[in-house]
C-alpha cells in the first residue's frame, strides 16, 4: 500500500474509533473490516466454526467495551484485535480443555522454508517430521511463526500481539527457526 | 500445549464468515461487560463509604467505652479477653480466608475478569494442569501417534536399568544426575541421531551414549496413519548404589 493511502487509512481508523467511544455503533465499521481476517486468525487455531464464531465476536466486544482504554502506538487497529484475539484463543483452550489446532500444510509456506534454508531433500524431511518437531515447541514460539510466517506480520507486531519486545519477538523466532533447521539437519 | 495436527483445515469461504457476522451480538456483548464493570464500580463506590464509617465508628469506639470500663472493671477484664479471643480468631482465620484469593488467578478467569483486555500474554500461555482432551474425541487420522518402543514403555525402562552403569572413574567424585539424550526415530523404527541435549560429562555422555546404541527397534510415529520420523528426548539418570 502506497504510504499517503496507508496514512489515510489510519486517520479513518482513528477517527472510527474515537467516534465508537461515544457512539459505539460507529464500531461497525471496524467490525466489517476486520470481522474476516480475525475470523480465520481464530479459526486456523480452533478448527471449530461455531466456537470461531464466538470466539470472534468476544474480540469485538471486548475490544468495544474497552476501546477507551485502547491507546494508539503507531500500528494498525488490528494489532489490538490479534491480541485480544490470542488472549481469548487461550482462554478458550484452558477452559474447554481442547487442543490448538495446526495444519501442517501451512508449514510448507514458501517464506519459512526461505527462512529455514532447507536443501532440496530436507524439505521432504521436514514435511514428514513436522508433526514430531513442532509438538516440541512452546506455544509462544508457535505462534511467533505463524504470526510472522502466515499473517506477515513485522517483529513490532509480533511483539506486541504476544506481549514481548520487538527484540524479543525477533531473537526469539530465529532461534527457534535456527533450532528447527538444526533438528532436520539431524534427521537427515 | 497440545496440538492437534491436520493436514489441511477446512476452507471456509468468505461468503460463509460473512453469513456469520452478527454486529448486533458485538453490541450486545460490550453493553453487558460494560454493566458488569459499571455494577461492580457502584459496588465498591457503595462500599468504601460504608467501610469508612464502620472504622470511624470502631475507632471512637473506645473513647466511647471508657467511662463504662472505669465504673466496671470486672467487665472491662472479661471484654479484654473474649476480643484477645477474637483477634487471635481472626488471626487463624486469616489464611485461610486469604487461600482461595491466591487459587483465584489460576483457573480459567471469569468473563468479568477477562474483561480487562489486553493483558500481557504470559498467563495466556500456561499449560492446562489437566489431560487436555481424551483421544477418542479426535479422528485417528488428525492426530499424531509418537514412537513408542516395540517392548513397550515397562520394559524399555527395565531394559534402560539393567544396561545403565555408573560409572566407576566417577564415583570418587561422587557425581549423581542426568543426561538428556536426544535420538531419531527414523519411519522405520531405527534409532539414530544420538546427541547429548544436557551434559554430565564425557564419562556419563559417553556410557548414556552406549546404552541408546543398543535400544531395540522402536514403533516409529505415525501420521494420518503413516510412519514418519521424529524427534525423541530421554533423561537417563546416575546414581551411586
Amino acid at each position: 500500500m502506497d504510504s499517503k493511502i496507508a496514512n489515510e487509512v489510519a486517520l479513518d481508523e482513528r477517527l472510527i474509533i474515537e467516534q465508537s467511544k461515544k457512539d459505539p455503533k460507529r464500531f461497525s465499521a471496524i467490525y466489517e473490516k476486520y470481522h474476516e481476517p480475525i475470523f480465520r486468525f481464530v479459526y486456523s487455531r480452533i478448527g471449530q466454526l461455531e466456537a470461531s464464531k464466538d470466539i470472534t465476536s468476544s474480540v469485538f466486544y471486548k475490544a468495544l467495551a474497552h476501546i477507551r482504554k485502547y491507546k494508539d502506538q503507531g500500528l494498525s487497529f488490528s494489532s489490538w484485535l490479534y491480541r485480544i484475539a490470542v488472549n481469548e484463543c487461550y482462554d478458550f483452550f484452558r477452559a474447554q480443555k481442547k487442543y490448538r489446532t495446526v495444519a501442517l500444510e501451512d508449514y510448507m509456506h514458501a517464506d519459512l522454508l526461505d527462512e529455514l534454508q532447507l536443501e532440496e531433500n530436507e524439505k521432504e524431511i521436514w514435511m514428514n517430521s513436522l508433526p514430531g518437531l513442532l509438538e516440541t515447541l512452546e506455544p509462544k514460539d508457535l505462534e511467533l511463526i505463524e504470526l510472522r510466517f502466515f499473517e506477515a506480520k513485522s517483529f513490532r507486531e509480533v511483539g506486541y500481539i504476544l506481549g514481548i519486545t520487538e527484540n524479543n519477538a525477533k531473537t526469539r523466532t530465529y532461534r527457534v527457526l535456527g533450532r528447527m533447521r538444526k533438528e532436520v539437519r539431524n534427521l537427515s | 500445549m497440545k496440538y492437534r495436527f491436520v493436514k489441511r483445515r477446512q476452507e471456509v469461504s468468505t461468503e460463509e464468515i460473512n453469513s456469520l457476522r452478527d454486529f448486533d451480538l458485538v453490541l450486545k456483548g460490550s453493553r453487558r461487560l460494560l454493566d458488569i464493570a459499571y455494577k461492580s464500580k457502584l459496588l465498591w463506590t457503595l462500599t468504601i463509604p460504608v467501610a469508612v464509617v464502620v472504622y470511624t465508628l470502631a475507632v471512637n469506639q473506645p473513647a466511647v467505652e471508657e467511662p463504662v470500663q472505669e465504673e466496671q472493671p470486672i467487665q472491662e477484664e472479661v471484654l479484654d479477653k473474649s476480643s484477645e479471643q477474637k483477634e487471635e480468631i481472626i488471626q487463624e482465620e486469616q489464611p485461610k480466608v486469604e487461600e482461595p484469593k491466591t487459587v483465584v488467578s489460576t483457573p480459567p478467569k471469569k468473563e468479568s475478569d477477562r474483561s480487562q483486555v489486553p493483558d500481557p500474554l504470559e498467563s495466556k500461555f500456561q499449560q492446562p494442569a489437566e489431560e487436555i482432551e481424551t483421544s477418542s474425541e479426535l479422528l485417528k487420522e488428525d492426530i499424531l501417534i509418537k514412537a513408542a518402543p516395540k517392548m513397550g514403555f515397562e520394559k524399555f525402562y527395565q531394559f534402560i536399568d539393567r544396561e545403565l552403569t555408573y560409572p566407576e572413574l566417577a564415583r570418587k567424585d561422587s557425581i549423581q544426575g542426568h543426561v538428556k539424550v536426544l535420538f531419531s526415530v527414523d519411519r522405520a523404527g531405527k534409532v539414530s541421531n544420538i546427541t547429548i541435549a544436557e551434559s554430565l560429562g564425557d564419562l556419563f555422555d559417553n556410557e548414556a551414549i552406549r546404552v541408546m546404541n543398543r535400544l531395540p527397534d522402536w514403533n516409529p510415529a505415525t501420521f494420518n496413519g503413516e510412519p514418519v520420523s521424529s524427534r525423541m528426548s530421554i533423561k537417563l539418570t546416575f546414581k551411586i548404589k
